[in-house]
């Protein structure tokens, strides 16, 4: 019998029944509501909405939360597809990234062009933190979901889920704290590619990690 | 042909995820053969195909369940065999130019290690202040005797890989027996 028989003998008899998995698109929405539920509920414990910003949903609001949320959604999707094998295509993961590039470039041409005037009203102390610390929880839980699966290129998979959770605070910061671009620049999103490095680092060794145990 | 090698892929991949272990066999040895014959259209024949062949077959058994029924198969497959293979072949070229450094500073610098190393290992010392997976591939090469293909059979690994391990267990056990001798 060649060694090639042998082994596949041998990966045979270790065959066993696991528990069914759910769906990997079912555990990504799972995830996903629960994080916006948890940052929700976090940021109105930490400190109130900005009063004053409803007024500027009416106005430029939109089309800032909106991409922001559609580069949420994506990055989300991309980074629990990229935990299956072969399911992640390459159009989602680039669409996904441009999204996110779109949703920083707005504020980069606002710092230069703001598209209302710029207050200090209802700024918050340590909104740089803040958004940080509260995606810190969902990539945690991220991280315990994806260890049961099997993701081929850990860092990206990492990289990817630490965007997804680092924006979810970024976001909401828009509602709860000053409305500046280069404040946003400097406090959200900053610490939303910060979230993705660490993510990228973490991952690989959490996931280590939980598999030994 | 492809069609039907999908569809019968999924069903046998769908039916091993139940148990069936007749479904599995056939299964990893259809796949076998598969994986053999893109690789060899993709690289030729070279030395490393069997190793990444069976670590492609190591890597579908341990995300087996990471196929979901209803999605195609064959992406699923070759994102896990594109990985492998990718993934040993660079292995191998580290490796290989490991050697070719180990060439150029001395040969001799690690045998004598060796010699010092299979001398002085049964206090069990250096032995336990290793890593695991140091201590483990010191172990099985140099005191249970066994080759590196079956030491590698026995982890799991490539046999490159398992050189590689072994390398930097000795490389690191010379440091410690610097350490402590000097």
């Amino acid at each position: 019998m060649g060694s090639r028989e042998e082994l596949i003998l041998s990966l045979v008899n270790d065959l066993k029944v696991k528990p069914k998995q759910l769906p990997i698109l079912y555990v990504a929405f799972l995830w996903w509501v629960v994080s916006w539920c948890y940052v929700v509920v976090a940021t109105l414990l930490m400190g109130g909405i900005r009063e004053d910003s409803h007024e500027h949903w009416l106005h430029h609001f939109q089309l800032e939360f909106l991409l922001g949320f559609a580069a949420s959604f994506l990055v989300m999707l991309a980074a629990w597809m990229s935990i299956v094998p072969g399911l992640l295509s390459k159009r989602l993961l680039y669409a996904s990234l441009f999204v996110f590039s779109s949703w920083l470039l707005l504020y980069v041409i606002g710092s230069y062009e703001p598209v209302v005037e710029l207050n200090m009203y209802d700024k918050r102390e340590h909104c740089y933190f803040e958004g940080f610390l509260y995606s810190v929880p969902p990539l945690f839980f991220a991280f315990f979901l994806m260890s049961r699966r099997f993701a081929l290129q850990q860092w990206q998979s990492g990289f990817l889920m630490g965007l997804a959770a680092g924006l979810i605070p970024a976001l909401f910061m828009q509602f709860f704290c000053m409305y500046e671009p280069l404040h946003i620049l400097q406090s959200y999103v900053l610490p939303v590619v910060a979230c993705g490095f660490f993510g990228a680092f973490l991952f690989p060794v959490v996931n280590g990690w939980l598999a030994k145990h | 042909m492809k069609k039907n090698d999908e569809a019968r892929w999924a069903g046998l991949m769908l039916q091993a995820q139940e148990g069936k272990e007749d479904a599995y066999e056939l299964l990893l040895s259809e796949l076998a053969e598969a994986i053999s014959a893109y690789l060899r259209s993709r690289f030729g024949d070279i030395e490393v195909l069997e190793d990444c062949v069976q670590e492609s077959l190591i890597a579908i058994h341990q995300a087996r369940d990471t196929y979901e029924p209803g999605r195609l198969f064959r992406p699923w497959l070759f994102a896990i065999v594109r990985y492998k293979s990718i993934d040993i072949l660079r292995k191998k070229n580290s490796f290989n130019k490991l050697l070719e450094l180990q060439q150029l500073s001395g040969d001799e610098l690690v045998l004598d290690f060796d010699a010092q190393f299979d001398g002085k290992v049964n206090c069990g010392q250096i032995l336990s202040e290793l890593s695991d997976r140091h201590r483990q591939a010191i172990v099985l090469t140099k005191l249970e005797g066994l080759t590196m293909r079956e030491a590698a059979r026995y982890l799991k690994i490539s046999e490159s890989a398992m050189k590689v391990r072994v390398h930097r267990a000795l490389h690191a056990s010379r440091q410690l027996l610097d350490a402590k001798y000097k």
